[in-house]
């Protein structure tokens, strides 16, 4: 397998070969860094990019708390997201029925995946800390004291975190101020701070949600059907796509399936079922892998890639994009 | 990051054909290189501190919210500047990439809990960025570089602009450095950057004239004065008194002792007091030139109010350089349908640039003790509780003809001196409020009690069409019947506003005021 990569590079993020300290250039196009039998993206940070090979965890840049946090559990934690303005939210998962009798005690609440598989699980909790901080204290609070089946998968932009649940609902939940983030309508019934449907979500013409990502002040949900809807925004900001609303909104490439989606703080990549990578929003770091400083529209980036290999998922760090290639067997 | 850009006229100052340096431009390498050296030295303490062993005491401190990985970056471009060495393009898109960094977090975080890092990252980036252009002539030249440019002392034209901009948009974005020390370096920087720019001006005097123009295109074409006006003057029909330069002891009294107990204190121009200002001397505001060159060359940022009058839709802010205000705004009369007014309103332009505030005195009227809003007065008690003043508060007020500040009241007793041009204003009464119709508490939660919902121009008939006006009267019944007062402030003169008193102000010409606040 093989990682390529483009864009913001400024702690050698993208530099698994080890560079003097004031080399690290931004990449402005995609470039192969990285080989292996295999390759799995684990986590990316402001400042780190951490991999799993098949010797392991690898650290690429200037590592940090979480990177060091997932180091040292030796595990993605897909249940921790973490917001540009500090805050977390982490899911338990309980065996029990009402989590209720282990959460209340002060200590026994930190469970961790660790201890019961998402797939084992029966229920779970949301918590969200004010920082990485008060979480590594356990020093948060519940949103949701009681999810069955548990959400599949949680992430977080700015100021907005999304999670969607093993029965197809994408909830939303973060600072009031950006609305349109939250693409939902806010109530006395459903406030910004609380986990709540977005339901223009609901019921798709081709199946529910099975992926979510997010960054800046733009979320991505991809259904069973490889439809992509984006939604988000923030007032004075460039729309990073031309007809982007508080309201979920199909794109369209022609017709052509979506495979995997990835937005990171200003801009926008996704993979075509066809193998096709589009990019859109800024590029001043080089992140689209173009030499354009900006893209209003959707625009295709093809990367020289050898006959017998082929994009197989895509993701986004800050300021860059990371694409996995695998052999075609 | 873009490769900075090239002066236009290829021409760097002060010299352009240099082979020395100037001792402004020397000044200000030596102190790049010390505020790179001193930078680094502390950033490297704060790094080698753990949570355990508590940093020494710095204003870099809250550098740790940030996280590690933006201190050492910090401390890597820190010393590459110190040194200069390494790729200068790449340092200086490194500091960009810091400062884009705190500003994403400015918007992440509501305004008050924005962590106390961010703004100081959001400075350093931005003071370390001005050492690198300090330094930039002196940088040694990599290969590739080498090319293509030759050894160039000075400081270029686009070099200079970018300097200011950098120091300009840090104190706006994340406010002064809250020490001395720093607040005196800003200064130490401003004073430095406008000797570089004097010399400069003065260097092109030993230039041919023809050349001279087309060199330094951005301040020789600066007529001598400003554009007449042919605005509509309004008439004048209750005239306010005007009286000569009146004693300190006669002000006192015209405040205490007011004439109707009714009504209070009375507004009252008086002629003759601004007679000894620089401003209005050798220090001329009204000489465009004299004003750019205050400004570094036009370079300094200003806040501008873009609209007829801020409770018009459509109305904004932007935050843009003097020499673009003035090119913009000032200099040439606007087509109808043009640019928009742009109006430097209320800003406290002395503070920001204190070599002019040398250009004016605050008057002895501002250090009486004058009595508090009349009871007739409904925001009286609101105005009461306002905390007693040092200091007068010093506003600005610069923009072409046709600005209007809609009918409002301010919190303070004013004194509305008139350095350059001439403006209408009318006033009413405490009161009259009744018949005023104060806008209130609106959507939003803004407070607008001060302001009040009548446009003067509409119904006294000089703006917008019949209809309007007509529409107006219907809405405002009341209005027909509140009395003024009003005249027509001449340059040189100024004009008591007593507390909660409304007055609307509508600039004749191109026109420079400055207010004085005070309780």
């Amino acid at each position: 397998m093989e990682l390529w990569a483009s864009g913001f590079n400024a702690w050698g993020q993208l530099d698994f070969e080890q560079l003097p300290e004031t080399e690290h250039r931004d990449l402005k196009e995609f470039k192969c860094i990285l080989k292996d039998e295999r390759i799995e993206l684990v986590r990316t940070t402001l400042s780190a990019t951490l991999v799993k090979l098949s010797t392991g965890l690898h650290t690429a840049g200037c590592s940090d708390a979480l990177i060091e946090h997932c180091i040292s559990k030796q595990d993605s934690l897909p249940n921790l997201a973490v917001a540009g303005n500090d805050k977390v939210v982490s899911q338990y998962y309980f065996t029990y029925d009402t989590p209720d009798s282990v959460t209340e005690k002060p200590k026994s609440n930190h469970i961790e995946s660790i201890d019961v598989h998402p797939t084992e699980a029966k229920s779970s909790v949301l918590k969200q800390y004010n920082s990485f901080k008060s979480f590594l204290k356990n020093d948060g609070e519940k949103l949701r004291n009681y999810i069955y089946g548990g959400t599949t998968q949680i992430v977080a932009n700015q100021c907005t975190f999304t999670a969607f649940t093993s029965g197809g609902e994408v909830w939303t939940w973060g600072d009031g101020r950006y609305e349109a983030c939250l693409g939902r309508e806010v109530s006395d019934a459903s406030p910004a701070t609380i986990p709540c449907v977005v339901e223009d979500l609901l019921d798709l013409p081709t199946g529910s949600i099975r992926k979510i990502s997010s960054g800046g002040y733009v979320t991505a949900a991809l259904t069973e059907g490889n439809d992509l809807y984006v939604w988000g925004g923030r007032p004075g900001l460039t729309k990073l796509l031309e007809d982007l609303t508080g309201a979920p909104m199909p794109v369209d490439f022609d017709g052509q399936d979506v495979l995997d989606v990835a937005v990171s703080m200003n801009h926008m990549i996704a993979l075509t079922t066809g193998g096709k990578l589009f990019v859109v929003g800024d590029g001043s770091n080089g992140q689209l892998g173009l030499d354009i400083k900006e893209l209003a529209t959707w625009k295709e980036v093809t990367l020289p890639l050898k006959d017998n290999r082929r994009i197989a998922g895509v993701y986004t760090g800050y300021k860059n994009s990371l694409v996995v290639v695998e052999g075609i067997t | 990051m873009e490769e900075m850009k090239v002066s236009r006229r290829g021409s760097r100052l002060p010299l352009r054909n240099a082979t020395v340096s100037t001792p402004a431009h020397q000044e200000l390498v030596n102190i790049a290189v010390q505020r790179a050296s001193d930078s680094r030295k502390r950033l490297e303490l704060l790094f080698d501190s753990t949570e355990t062993t508590i940093a020494p005491a710095s204003p870099l401190q809250t550098l740790l919210e940030c996280g590690n990985a933006v201190i050492k970056l910090l401390i890597q471009v820190a010393e590459s500047i110190q040194n200069h060495k390494g790729d200068f393009h790449l340092v200086i898109a490194r500091l960009e990439d810091l400062i884009n960094l705190a500003t994403e977090k400015f918007y992440a975080f509501p305004f008050k809990d924005v962590p106390a890092g961010w703004r100081v990252l959001f400075r350093e980036s931005s003071l370390l960025k001005v050492s690198a252009l300090s330094v930039k002539s002196v940088w040694s030249q990599s290969d590739q570089d080498k090319k293509s440019s030759q050894l160039c002392l000075g400081l270029s034209e686009t070099e200079l602009d970018e300097i200011v901009k950098t120091i300009d948009t840090a104190l706006i974005m994340a406010g002064p450095p809250p020490s001395d020390a720093g607040q005196a370096e800003i200064s130490t920087l401003f004073r430095i950057l406008q000797n570089i720019n004097d010399a400069s001006s003065e260097n092109d005097l030993d230039e041919p004239a023809a050349k001279r123009q087309k060199l330094n295109s951005r301040t020789s074409p600066y007529k001598a004065t400003f554009p007449q006006s042919t605005v509509f003057v309004p008439p004048i029909s209750r005239p306010v008194p005007r009286i000569a330069t009146l004693t300190f002891d006669r002000f006192e009294k015209h405040m205490q002792n007011p004439q109707s107990t009714a009504l209070g204190p009375e507004p009252l121009i008086i002629t003759g007091t601004l007679d000894h200002w620089p401003a209005r001397n050798e220090r001329p505001w009204n000489r465009p030139s004299y004003l750019m060159s205050k400004t570094i060359g036009g370079r300094r940022l200003v806040p501008i109010e873009l609209g007829r009058s801020y409770v018009d839709e459509g109305w904004g802010q932007k935050i843009i350089s003097f020499r673009e205000f003035m090119e913009q705004y000032i200099l040439y009369i606007q087509e109808p349908g043009g640019l928009a007014t742009g109006y430097l309103a209320q800003h406290d332009l002395f503070a920001q640039i204190p070599s002019l505030r040398q250009d004016i005195a605050v008057l002895d009227y501002c250090y009486t003790s004058p009595p508090p809003a009349h009871q007739s007065s409904p925001l009286a008690e609101k105005h009461s509780m306002n905390p007693q003043l040092d200091e007068p508060l010093l506003n600005a007020w610069f923009g072409p003809a046709g600005t209007i500040s809609p009918l409002h009241v301010d919190p303070y007793h004013n004194i509305l001196t008139q350095v350059v041009g001439r403006k209408y204003i009318r006033l009413y009464a405490p009161r009259e409020s009744t018949k005023l119709y104060a806008r209130g508490v609106e959507d939003g939660g803004v407070d607008m009690e001060n302001t009040s919902a009548l446009d003067i121009g509409v119904l006294a008939g000089w703006d917008g069409t019949e209809d309007e006006q007509l529409e107006a009267r219907e809405k405002f019944p009341l209005f027909k019947q509140a009395e003024y007062v009003d005249c027509i402030l001449e340059d040189g003169e100024c004009l008591y506003i007593p507390v909660g008193w409304w007055h609307y102000v509508r600039s004749l010409s191109v026109s420079f005021s400055v207010s004085f606040w005070w309780n």
